[in-house]
């Protein structure tokens, strides 16, 4: 008997987003009921799929205080799966660990919430057979480096075997090492299909066994991970076979980027437009979602210099933002970028014997050596010191970049006209 | 950059002053006090940097002139540029470049190595007050321009670039700024941490609000199950006291029941059936008697009743009469209104017929025939007689019009020969015509004569041209002719051509004879170098030739001349002219012609207007001739028509005095009088009639009357009268006898009735008798008690079903009811009451309670959702995120800013380390040569103060030199600066107003040396108003330039200059000074 079930990870519900800046009250607004609207989404999906269940890898809240709005919408959303014979299975990850506080006092039927001192297993029954097993184990607090994979193993029941685990497989750099494991012991516990959570990244590991992220429900900044679709995967079983994950976006607000080449743009306006068309251009080919984009300007022009004045990449994004923030189906410009390469011939302003040759050639000394790159930053974060919390860590990238802008504005200010 | 010249329109008291030969070493301007060199030096920084403004622009303004300004040349490695400037500090800029195309003001920046006034005023072009002004280590521009040396195409400064990101920096930070946007932004921040963290505190109450409402859930359900104990013991105490009324009725019921008689039985409707016949009799017996009392009220009126027998008699011939009454009234009025009218028909037909005449009787009237078709004829007569005397009358006026017309006519043509006739004599035209050839022949051939005698002039020159030719070529024949009689030939064609010159000059003007004289000349000439001329055999056979065509040519226009002589003479004869005619005789000749042209013109027009008015008298006479013919035809005609109309009239019986009008009238009046005549006799015909028919009725109204024994009637009104009085007592008989009839009818009807009523009341007697039997009563009063027994027992036998069916429904038909009917039966009321009281006292306190805890459990509830749905932690944190954000992103700005000015600030301070040094230097050369060894160096000191160290390495401070020694450090070390600045960006003119004034004579020869030294690679200009300054720098240099300036700017302020030569050359400064 063919069946189907779904595989969500990361809701990380009624979290803030980041690195978005100020927006519209109406903007605001969209923003804060996202990740939940994204949930009933999923909730709807799993219905109008007719799952037989439904399985939730981990951070389903983004701390262990976990907001009541967000607990409460949860709660009723399960309701909704549970009137509808629907199962749900669920294991905790570092953001919503066991430790932390539950507004719930009881599930509906139909509920697994697995518990954190060993691998449960769990049979589902369709038809009065076995038709799959679930294996899980939740994080009881938010930081385990224990590699929890190697406590799953394949049980005698008929069906197929599903592992269900919060951890970082392959050591992914951009997300914090918990459950650390290794594909090889994914394989080796014996599991047809491994439900993943915590890579906010969709991707399929392997194939024989499956072994899945679904990536998270919806974007939360304009990190390059969390751009694009985002949603829930659908898993159809027949005759025991588990056929290819389908991917179902349920994002409700779409984190995008764009790239505009301003080698043969004359003017602002011509800018304008195009970074409007091409916006519009990408809304449309995302089934009338809400975006957020990141545009960012490249190639070599005369309309570099116009971009270099001080506020005029602000006064453009302000119009983008206007004409944007409509009635409807909303584009927010999260920030317009200038990585297009000065007109300027570095090379020969080095050699001119000039004030800026000075200036090339004493950065170029420092640039050799970190220790003073770090000095030179340093003597102006001190001044900042008193903001320390608000300030982000740089890395020996970030630092560079820094000094890499502050001598093009320099260079901008001594020899453009 | 060395400054040519200048052109001052006007600035201060210079006024047209052109400068335009500065050579590019140094040149002195000499001049006394006021002369206006601090004027030239305000000027030339003023043309290099802009005008002064405000109250600075006023010490400048023209004294003579409106026009401030001028131009200022100046020559570069490009080529020569012209600034120009007036006092307007916006729109009076100019700039051309070599090519003479506009330049602009940053390309003049570019020009002066991005100089500006403040550092060209430090160190280019200063005075003496200036000169220890200068602090090299402060001054910026010192520090941009020469030690960061200049640009590459860019157009800010170094020092612009950093104020530029101290601007923009400003604002978002500063290390001790409080209003500063990330203080602001990190105050907001702040703020809205403390909110999430309300936020979450609030919602951490979640758990405590939970408990409550478990805890109150309970509370309220226990609550409830007591209120509904209690509700029901009182409704049970509710029950008894509401039944207790209905069992009190019940033993009253059973009680009467018991008191009762016994009457079991009673005839059905008894009541409604004994009432019914008593109703029946009651209402037979009050019939009976109405009709008795009417019956003999109707046999009373019968004996009154008396009818009158005469009337009955004539009943019929009163109906008759009365019907024609009326009829008989309006015939006698219809008789009285026709005898009115028919004396006012006879008036009207008399007055017609007196109006017609005597004549005209009633008979005659009658028998005229004027019908219409009779006065149409009238009519016709009429218009034919109107049209052909109208016709007549045309024919006469058309006559008289004609007959003037002619009359004018012959008048005009009269007139119109006289005046041909008074005309002068005119010659014919054909005369004319061949005058006017000739004419044109004459003035052709004078034309062609000056053409021929130009071409004669020409072929004269031409021959005589050739003449001299041959005269001067060589001979073949060297021996044909003796050198004397060529000579004398040469000679001989001289004189003829003289002659020729004079004839040339005396006929045809100067032209002529200046060719003659020429020819003479050139002869004379040849004559003369004749014997020196070698000949050649061939040129002068050509020329032989030449000349032989020239000759026939001038014979053919011999020819030619003659002929048109010839014609001209015989024209001119014709014309009655001279043989010879001028241009004058001929013009003459044509004014005549024109005037006999113009004459014969005159008269032929006034015989073409003689001929037009003699057509137009014939014209005249045709149509007059024509109208009388006309007339006379008409006038016939209209006799004959009137001799018609007399024989129709004749028969018709008109008189003779009447005209066809006067006949058309007449048929009028006649047709009036006939209408009045056919009136009267109507009326007498209906008259008549309406006689006979008021005398018939009058006779037999008279006989009725009589028989009716009515008064006899003396006049119709009378009888009118007594008809109606006839009629009126035949009504009243009519009435009296139908009022007896239906009495007796109503009499025997009523006697009938009165004996049926009768027996009716005896039956019904009868039957209600038989029901009190029925009932078991003798009498209607027995009847009654014995219904009203019947009926109460019947009343409360049915009160006692319904309580007893009221209880059952109550209470039930189990034990419990049982148990209630016994509380009933014990009758314990008072104790009932007061259970319900106690009871109700005791839920009144239990819902109270379930209220307080409802409204608490309603507003946890509320609270707990409104937790639930509450997003001010998430919407506070989106907040906070975003503000995070935009901090984060403004610190990055400023960071980037930040950055980029240190890195400015760095590349300066590196420029200033390496460059320093050289121009430090080369001061400290140039100042060990003036100071002649007496100090080595200069050095600088950490703050920037300089020092000079002597030969004994010991130093000094500025403060510590005298103020000439400190004034050649100055001047040493802006030379330094100059070269410098010429080095890494421009080299600009050096400009010293009397800087030389403090050095002693040994000092200012060295720095005079030193000066022409450094005018070997910059322009140098020295402003003095002391003669031995410019003295000093020509020793040392002798070539150098000398402008003297007077006092004032002299009376044209021309400035003169003068070259060391001169100055050389006379001794004393006095001249000097005064040139």
């Amino acid at each position: 008997m063919p069946f189907t079930f779904v595989h969500a990870a990361d809701l990380h519900l009624d979290t803030p987003f980041h690195g978005i800046g100020q927006v519209s009250e109406r903007i605001a607004d969209a923003l804060r009921d996202a990740s939940l609207e994204a949930f009933d989404a999923l909730v709807d999906l799993t219905l109008r799929e007719d799952a037989r269940f439904l399985l939730l890898a981990g951070d389903l809240y983004d701390g262990a205080t976990r907001g009541i709005r967000a607990q409460h919408r949860f709660l009723k959303g399960i309701e909704r799966l549970s009137a509808r014979g629907v199962e749900t299975f669920i294991v905790h990850g570092n953001h919503d660990p066991l430790s932390g506080w539950s507004a719930i006092k009881a599930w509906p039927a139909g509920v697994t919430v697995f518990g954190p001192q060993q691998v449960e297993s769990r049979t589902v029954i369709l038809d009065g057979q076995p038709c799959a097993t679930i294996h899980g184990i939740s994080y009881a607090h938010a930081a385990v480096t224990e590699n929890l994979s190697q406590r799953y193993r394949r049980g005698p029941e008929g069906g197929i075997q599903i592992g269900l685990l919060h951890a970082n497989v392959g050591q992914n750099g951009d997300h914090a090492a918990y459950s650390p494991c290794t594909l090889d012991e994914l394989k080796a516990a014996g599991m047809d299909y491994w439900a993943l959570g915590h890579i906010h990244r969709r991707q399929v590991l392997a194939r024989a066994p499956w072994v899945v992220y679904p990536g998270n429900l919806q974007g939360r900044s304009p990190k390059p991970s969390e751009r694009g679709a985002k949603g829930a995967l659908v898993v159809t079983v027949s005759n025991g076979i588990i056929q290819e994950p389908r991917f179902e976006a349920l994002d409700r607000i779409r984190f995008m980027s764009l790239e505009i080449d301003l080698s043969e743009m004359e003017d602002v306006a011509t800018l304008q437009r195009a970074l409007m068309g091409r916006a519009e251009e990408l809304q449309a080919q995302q089934d009338g979602r809400d975006l957020i984009l990141r545009a960012t300007l490249r190639g070599r022009g005369a309309l570099y210099s116009e971009l270099r004045h001080p506020g005029r990449l602000d006064e453009i994004l302000d119009v983008l933002r206007q004409e944007g923030d409509r009635p409807g189906g909303f584009l927010w410009w999260e920030d317009l970028r200038n990585d297009a390469a000065p007109p300027l011939e570095r090379e020969k302003l080095l050699l001119q014997g000039s004030l800026t040759s000075e200036l090339l050639r004493l950065q170029d000394e420092r640039s050799a050596d970190p220790s003073r790159v770090a000095q030179f930053l340093n003597n102006r974060l001190d001044q900042l010191s008193r903001f320390k919390s608000l300030l982000p860590t740089l890395s020996e990238a970030e630092q560079e970049a820094l000094l890499r802008e502050a001598e093009a504005l320099a260079l901008d200010l001594l020899e453009q006209e | 950059m060395q400054i040519r010249g200048w052109h001052i329109d006007g600035f201060g008291h210079f006024q047209d002053v052109q400068e335009s030969q500065l050579p590019g070493g140094i040149t002195v301007f000499l001049g006394p006090n006021e002369a206006g060199k601090s004027t030239l030096l305000a000027f030339i920084r003023g043309m290099l940097f802009g005008f002064p403004a405000g109250k600075n622009q006023n010490r400048y303004v023209p004294l003579h002139t409106r026009h401030m300004g001028g131009k200022l040349f100046i020559e570069t490695p490009m080529g020569a540029y012209t600034i120009q400037r007036t006092g307007d500090r916006k729109e009076g800029f100019r700039l051309y470049r070599p090519d003479d195309t506009p330049g602009s003001e940053s390309e003049l920046s570019q020009l002066l190595g991005h100089t500006d006034q403040g550092l060209f005023k430090s160190v280019f072009a200063f005075s003496l007050a200036e000169l220890q002004n200068l602090n090299v280590h402060k001054e910026e521009g010192i520090k941009d321009r020469i030690f960061a040396g200049s640009l590459q195409g860019g157009r800010n400064t170094a020092r612009e670039a950093l104020t530029t990101l101290e601007r923009q920096n400003a604002p978002i930070f500063k290390p001790r700024g409080r209003e500063v946007e990330l203080v602001k932004l990190s105050k907001q921040l702040d703020d809205l941490q403390a909110q999430i963290q309300t936020a979450k505190q609030r919602a951490q109450e979640y758990e405590g609000l939970r408990s409550q409402e478990d805890a109150l859930t309970e509370t309220l359900e226990r609550l409830t199950r007591e209120q509904a104990a209690l509700q029901r013991h009182i409704a049970r105490h509710e029950t008894l006291l509401t039944l207790w009324p209905r069992w009190l009725e019940r033993e009253a019921c059973l009680a009467e029941l018991d008191a009762l008689d016994a009457v079991e039985h009673f005839p059905p409707q008894a009541e409604a059936r004994q009432a019914e016949a008593v109703s029946a009799i009651r209402g037979l017996e009050s019939t009976l008697a109405d009709l008795e009392a009417e019956h003999e009220s109707l046999a009373q009126r019968l004996g009154e009743i008396q009818l009158d027998p005469t009337v009955a008699e004539l009943t019929e011939r009163i109906s008759t009469l009365s019907g024609d009454a009326q009829r008989f009234i309006e015939w006698i009025q219809g008789l009285a209104e026709n005898a009115e009218q028919r004396n006012h028909a006879r008036g009207q037909l008399e007055a017609a017929l007196a109006a017609l005449g005597k004549a005209w009787t009633r008979e005659r009237l009658k028998s005229f025939d004027a019908s219409i078709p009779q006065l149409d004829q009238v009519s016709r007569w009429e218009t034919l007689l109107d049209a052909s005397e109208s016709a007549m009358l045309e024919g006469a006026r058309d006559v008289k019009e004609a007959r003037r017309h002619a009359e004018t006519a012959s008048a005009a043509v009269a007139e119109q020969r006289r005046r041909l006739a008074q005309g002068e004599d005119v010659p014919e035209v054909a005369a004319i015509a061949l005058g006017e050839d000739r004419l044109v022949r004459l003035r052709t051939n004078l034309t062609v004569q000056r053409d021929l005698q130009a071409e004669q002039r020409a072929l004269d020159e031409k021959r005589l041209k050739l003449e001299i030719e041959f005269q001067n070529a060589p001979s073949d024949e060297p021996t044909a002719l003796p050198q004397a009689l060529r000579l004398g030939l040469r000679i001989a064609v001289l004189l003829l051509l003289a002659m020729a010159a004079w004839k040339g000059v005396a006929r045809d003007g100067i032209t002529a004879g200046v060719l003659a004289i020429m020819a003479i000349a050139s002869g004379l000439l040849s004559a003369v170098k004749v014997q020196a001329t070698q000949t050649d055999p061939q040129a002068r056979r050509f020329l032989t030739e030449q000349l032989q065509h020239a000759k026939a040519q001038q014979e053919e226009a011999q020819a030619a001349m003659d002929r048109l002589l010839a014609s001209l003479r015989a024209d001119a004869l014709a014309a009655a002219l001279s043989a010879q005619p001028s241009a004058a005789e001929i013009e003459a000749l044509g004014q005549k012609l024109m005037r006999a042209r113009d004459l014969a013109k005159t008269k032929e027009a006034l015989q073409q207007e003689l001929e037009r008015l003699i057509e137009q008298e014939r014209e005249a006479q045709e149509r007059l001739a024509q109208a009388l013919g006309t007339e006379d035809s008409q006038r016939r005609y209209a006799e004959e028509v009137a001799r018609a109309w007399t024989e129709w009239r004749q028969a018709a019986g008109i008189e003779e005095d009447r005209s066809p009008r006067g006949a058309a009238q007449l048929f009028q009046a006649l047709i009036t009088a006939r209408q009045f005549l056919v009136a009267l006799e109507a009326l007498e015909a209906n008259g008549g009639a309406l006689h006979q028919k008021a005398e018939g009725f009058r006779q037999v109204a008279i006989a009725l009357l009589a028989d009716a024994h009515e008064p006899r009637p003396e006049t119709d009104t009378q009888l009118v009268q007594g008809l109606g009085r006839l009629q009126e007592r035949q009504q009243a008989a009519l009435e009296l006898e139908l009022e007896h009839a239906q009495l007796s009818r109503a009499s025997v009807g009523m006697e009938s009735k009165i004996a049926i009523k009768r027996e009716e009341l005896g039956l019904a007697q009868q039957a209600l008798a038989e029901l009190y039997a029925e009932a078991g009563a003798e009498d209607e009063a027995g009847f009654h008690h014995r219904r009203a027994v019947h009926g109460r027992r019947q009343e409360l036998q049915r009160s006692l079903q319904d309580i007893e069916r009221f209880l059952d429904e109550q209470l039930g038909r189990d034990a419990q009811a049982q148990d209630l009917r016994a509380l009933l039966g014990a009758a314990q009321v008072e104790s009932w009451k007061v259970a319900i009281t106690e009871a109700e006292l005791s839920q009144a306190a239990i819902v109270q309670q379930r209220d307080e805890a409802n409204q608490l459990l309603g507003t946890i509830r509320q609270e707990r959702e409104r937790l639930e749905e509450n997003a001010d932690v998430i919407a506070c944190e989106h907040a906070h995120e975003a503000l995070r954000d935009e901090f984060q992103r403004q610190s990055r700005a400023w960071l980037v800013r930040a950055l980029a000015e240190d890195m400015i600030q760095e590349a300066l301070s590196e420029a200033e380390r390496t460059r320093q040094p050289a121009v430090l230097s080369h001061a400290s050369r140039l100042f060990r040569q003036v100071t002649a060894e007496r100090y080595e160096r200069l050095v600088q000191q950490e703050g920037g103060e300089f020092q000079v160290v002597d030969r004994q390495a010991t130093r000094k401070s500025v403060g510590q030199l005298s103020q000439g020694t400190a004034e050649q450090l100055y001047l040493c070390l802006r030379l330094g600066l100059i070269r410098e600045f010429a080095r890494q960006s421009a080299n600009l003119p050096l400009i010293m107003d009397d800087v030389f004034v403090n050095f002693d004579p040994e000092r200012a020869r060295r720095v005079a040396e030193l000066l022409v030294e450094f005018a070997a690679e910059h322009q140098v200009l020295v402003f003095t108003c002391h003669p031995q300054t410019a003295e000093l720098l020509l020793e040392v240099q002798p070539t150098i330039r000398i402008v003297s300036m007077p006092r004032y700017g002299g009376d044209s302020a021309i400035m003169l200059e003068r070259k060391v030569a001169v100055l050389t050359d006379e001794a004393g400064g006095e001249k000097r000074g005064a040139v």
